[in-house]
């Protein structure tokens, strides 16, 4: 079972990362989305969900396969867990992706989409945050998990002036509540994606150091 | 659709990456933490030990404690040393021509290679369970009284009382009390190995060794002795040499890997099969070599 276990194991981390891949494609669809107010995109978006759903439960059912069948240990044992983490994360990225383009459907169709440079600064950030955890992940790089965990802080940032900005446009036409409410729910799915990808940054340290980094723990 | 003017920001970054932050030392386990662990006694104490059959080294330099009813599994490839050093420590390589070791090797503060040493005292505290079930061709009863009668003289009473206490702590109890008169060689492997279990523990050792002592049974017999020496283990230092990852993580507290004689890395048993520091350890725990 040894080396079975070895060349599946391998083959799960090659499974992980292209359900990464699929992910990253998705992200960016989403950040057009936010910029042009594209529709038709945002509806393939939001109904392209079944293959990435697919592909995690097929991570999940492998993970479980290997841990009943191959008694992991050591790096194997992690990379498994960290991979049923891992997988269940990307896959609610996409679930974010989905919901911030039914939004960005419901303001497009009301005729009032609208939103600040830090909306589209946060998407972009949470993308780049992604792509460089990906990275991390697939060359074990605990520095660049820390540069992602910290750049979440940034993230939160730009989330509380898209607050400050729709609070402003409330003030300016109260008429525009509904839209700005949705316009507050797609920055909040966007911080919380970028939580997300900062506990993909905190699962690759425990595979690769076994620190379990989650909740503030250094 | 419009971009808006911002509301004044106080961001001043436009990158994602923040400055390097200095990874912390690892956090240690929470058995490191326990008050308990620190002031654990040391049974076993190893320092600087090595062993030679004739000109071949077999065991080079090894530093080691094992601390007192605690589990250690000693693990490593065939002919890494852990049987050759599971052996010096009830001076079974005395009788084997040219085996010689130096270094220290103490039990609670005794040193074990002295050649004062009354090694048939030695044998009573520390027992020795092998591969193989080896029950003496007696009653289940006289095997397990086998011992005590040469240590001491009892009254019938006293040995009926030593040798039910002894099968009880060796579970088999139940099994056989309604034919303690039988052959032990009526017994299953399992039981047999329990009978042997119980035969060691009833001269009353302060130490366990164990060469492999489920390599020979079926799954049902392993389980029972895996949990006997749970069990075990509140009362007496026990010492298990497996080739079985996945026992050795199941019954031991502390694991130590041996390779070509060396060993390479001890700890604990959680902190050597989650997240070992030595490379050729993880290697070997994962299954890549050996």
């Amino acid at each position: 079972m040894s080396v079975n276990l070895q060349s599946r194991v391998i083959e799960l981390r090659r499974n992980l990362l292209a359900l990464g891949a699929l992910v990253e494609q998705r992200v960016a669809c989403m950040i057009n989305v936010i910029r042009d107010g594209d529709v038709e995109l945002a509806r393939q978006v939001r109904t392209g969900d079944a293959e990435i759903d697919q592909m995690q439960i097929e991570l999940e059912t492998e993970c479980m396969r290997l841990l009943a069948l191959g008694s992991p240990v050591a790096s194997d044992l992690r990379l498994i867990l960290t991979a049923m983490r891992v997988s269940n994360e990307l896959e609610r990225i996409a679930d974010m992706c989905k919901g911030i383009s039914k939004r960005v459907i419901r303001m497009v169709d009301s005729g009032n989409y609208r939103y600040p440079p830090s909306l589209l600064q946060m998407a972009n950030a949470a993308a780049t945050m992604l792509s460089d955890v990906l990275v991390a992940f697939s060359n074990e790089d605990i520095k660049l998990c820390l540069e992602v965990r910290h750049a979440d802080g940034y993230v939160d940032e730009l989330n509380r002036e898209v607050v400050v900005w729709a609070r402003e446009w409330i003030a300016q036409d109260v008429g525009k509540t509904a839209a700005a409410l949705e316009l507050l729910a797609v920055s909040q799915r966007v911080e919380r994606l970028a939580d997300i990808v900062t506990a993909i940054a905190e699962d690759t340290v425990f595979l690769v150091e076994g620190r379990i980094v989650r909740h503030g723990a250094q | 659709m419009t971009a808006e003017t911002p509301i004044p920001s106080t961001v001043t970054s436009s990158s994602t990456a923040g400055p390097q932050v200095t990874i912390a030392p690892a956090r240690p386990s929470v058995q490191g933490q326990t008050l308990a662990a620190a002031v654990r006694e040391t049974a076993i104490k190893v320092r600087g030990f090595s062993s030679w059959y004739s000109s071949f080294q077999a065991l080079k330099s090894l530093d080691l404690e094992m601390h007192a009813k605690h589990v250690t599994a000693l693990i490593g490839p065939s002919g890494c040393g852990k049987s050759t050093f599971l052996r010096w420590i009830n001076r079974m390589n005395d009788s084997i021509t040219g085996a010689r070791a130096s270094g220290t090797l103490e039990l609670a503060g005794v040193d074990l290679l002295s050649q004062s040493l009354d090694v048939v005292d030695l044998r009573r505290r520390v027992g020795m369970v092998f591969q193989k079930p080896n029950p003496f061709p007696k009653s289940i009863y006289d095997n397990v009284a086998f011992g005590p009668r040469l240590h001491k003289v009892y009254t019938r009473a006293e040995l009926d009382e030593l040798v039910e206490q002894s099968l009880r702590q060796a579970s088999i109890w139940n099994e056989v009390k309604d034919r303690l008169r039988a052959s032990a060689l009526s017994l299953s492997g399992g039981q047999q190995q329990r009978l042997c279990i119980a035969r060691a523990i009833a001269v009353g050792p302060e130490v366990l060794l164990m060469d492999e002592p489920c390599s020979a049974l079926d799954p049902k017999s392993t389980l029972a002795i895996e949990e006997l020496i749970e069990t075990l283990a509140d009362r007496y230092t026990i010492v298990i040499v497996t080739h079985n990852m996945q026992q050795a993580a199941r019954v031991s507290d502390h694991t130590a890997f041996f390779f070509e004689g060396h060993l390479i890395e001890s700890g604990a048993t959680e902190e050597m099969f989650t997240r070992p520091k030595n490379k050729q350890t993880e290697d070997y725990v994962t299954g890549r070599f050996g």
